[in-house]
Parts: structure tokens; sequence; C-alpha cells
């Protein structure tokens, strides 16, 4: 379970200041960005949470480390983006082994997740991605972001 | 050069390197796919277009407009279409041509992430 706080974090790209002291505790399976309406940067909260974006202000930390200037690779977090971000060439199953020495059992079972889930009467894992319908796609890039075993998954 | 890159979606990148990997992994293995069997070879390539790295280099610390920097006449690089060959592009059986790809990607202003 991963602890997530945010004090008066802030970025550039608002012009106000926003997602004041905002903590939520893994569990809670409470998304963050279930406190405000569309269009107020719940995209920026999550890509600031991510470590794709750095926040002007404030303070995030996860389990009670300091996130700021640790890149995403070093952030052991998950994300699904709102675009799936599926690499167009890529199979679903490639995805599946995006990090390398994730944990063998939980891979494994993602991998059957994905090939249950993504094949209906045929296997469609190795597909294209533009092969997929929606639904499957999204499916992907759930197994993508859980196959790596992150302490806490964001979407 | 600058289209490739501009249809290249940032949120993949972003995937991949939120997924655990460098920017280094993260462009050799998503905006240009480099093929594995090319990763050492043609060290006399590699060290004679160092010289477009640095190059690039003085470009992102002058803050001056990004050039081609990975130009080669036998490299049609503004034919290619991302995403459209899976065993990769073979402009970038290169690595010295990868490296000056490397540079505008990521550190000349004006194509970078933000990295």
């Amino acid at each position: 379970m991963a602890i997530l706080e945010l004090k008066s974090i802030a970025n550039h790209f608002a012009t106000i200041r926003f997602w004041k002291d905002l903590s939520a505790r893994g569990r809670d399976r409470r998304d963050p960005g279930d406190f405000r309406p569309s269009e107020t940067g719940r995209t920026v909260l999550l890509r600031l949470i991510a470590g794709v974006e750095q926040p002007s202000d404030g303070l995030l930390a996860i389990d009670g480390f300091d996130m700021s200037g640790i890149p995403p690779n070093e952030r052991n977090i998950g994300m699904a983006f709102q675009n799936f971000a599926l690499f167009p060439i890529s199979r679903p199953m490639e995805y599946c082994q995006f990090r390398e020495g994730a944990g063998d059992a939980r891979l494994r079972s993602m991998i059957a997740f994905t090939r249950r889930q993504a094949s209906q009467d045929r296997p469609r894992v190795s597909h294209a991605p533009r092969e997929l319908s929606n639904g499957q796609k999204q499916r992907t890039a759930l197994a993508r972001a859980l196959a790596a075993s992150p302490s806490s998954f964001y979407r | 050069m600058r289209g490739y890159f501009e249809d290249i979606s940032p949120d993949i990148e972003h995937a991949y390197r939120i997924a655990g990997n460098g920017w280094w992994k993260t462009f050799r293995k998503i905006a240009i796919r480099w093929p594995v069997r090319h990763r050492c070879s043609r060290p006399a390539g590699l060290y004679l277009r160092l010289e477009q790295l640095c190059f690039a280099l003085i470009l992102a610390s002058a803050d001056k407009a990004a050039g081609d920097v990975a130009r080669s006449p036998s490299s049609p690089l503004q034919a290619f279409k991302y995403g459209q060959d899976r065993r990769g592009n073979r402009a970038f059986d290169h690595p010295d041509i990868g490296l000056g790809l490397y540079a505008q990607r990521y550190l000349v202003e004006g194509l970078s992430l933000g990295a």
C-alpha cells in the first residue's frame, strides 16, 4: 500500500494554485482526481505524480519520500494513459514485458489476463494495437501498467 | 525529421519511462526501434558522427534553433512515418545516426520533451 501526499502542489500550467494539501492512501481506492471536475488539472496532477512533469511549487511524496527530482523510472508507480499510449508496432505481449525483472508470477498472471481478455475467439496478443478494439487497447494498457508490480497505480 | 518526431506521442515515451526505463533505452526502443544487432557495430562511423552530437550540444547550449543534425545522403529520413515498419527503419541501422537523432530529440531546444 502506497501513501500519496500532495502539499500545496502547483504547476506552472495552472493560473491558480490547485490541489492543496491532498493526501490519499492506496487502499482507499479513491482517485485523487475525483476531488475536482474535469478540465481543472486532473491529468496534469497524474503527470506530476508520475514524474513526467515537475511541479513548480509544493511537495509531492509517496510513502513519505519526497519525489522532487526523482525520474519516472525510479518511482515504482503504474499509470494508464487516457489515450492508452500503445506503441503502434509492439504487440500486447510485449507490453507485459516492459520492465525487466518484473515479478514473474504476476507477470505471468497478467499475460494470461491479457490473453484471456484480449482474445474472445482467437488469439489477439500477437496483433498490432491498430487491430485491437478500444476495450482491448484499454485492457492492454492496464496490463502493461500492472505487469511491473508498481507500489501504486493511477489512471 | 521534426515531422517524424512529432508523430510520436509523448505519452508513449512517458509510459515507457514510467515502466522503469531511462531516456536512452526509451529512445532506442520507442523512438527509433534501434535493431539490437547494430548496437555496437561500425565504431568508425560512430566516431566520425560524434561531431554531430557535439554540434547538437553546441546548438542546445547556445539556445538556437535546431537543424538537421543527423542528415545523411543515404538516409531518406524525411520520408519516414513513425510506427509503419515493425522491423525498424533502415535509416537507423547506423549507430552514428542514432546518436544524432538522440541529440535532436532530447538535447536540442525546440524538440525536447522537457527532459
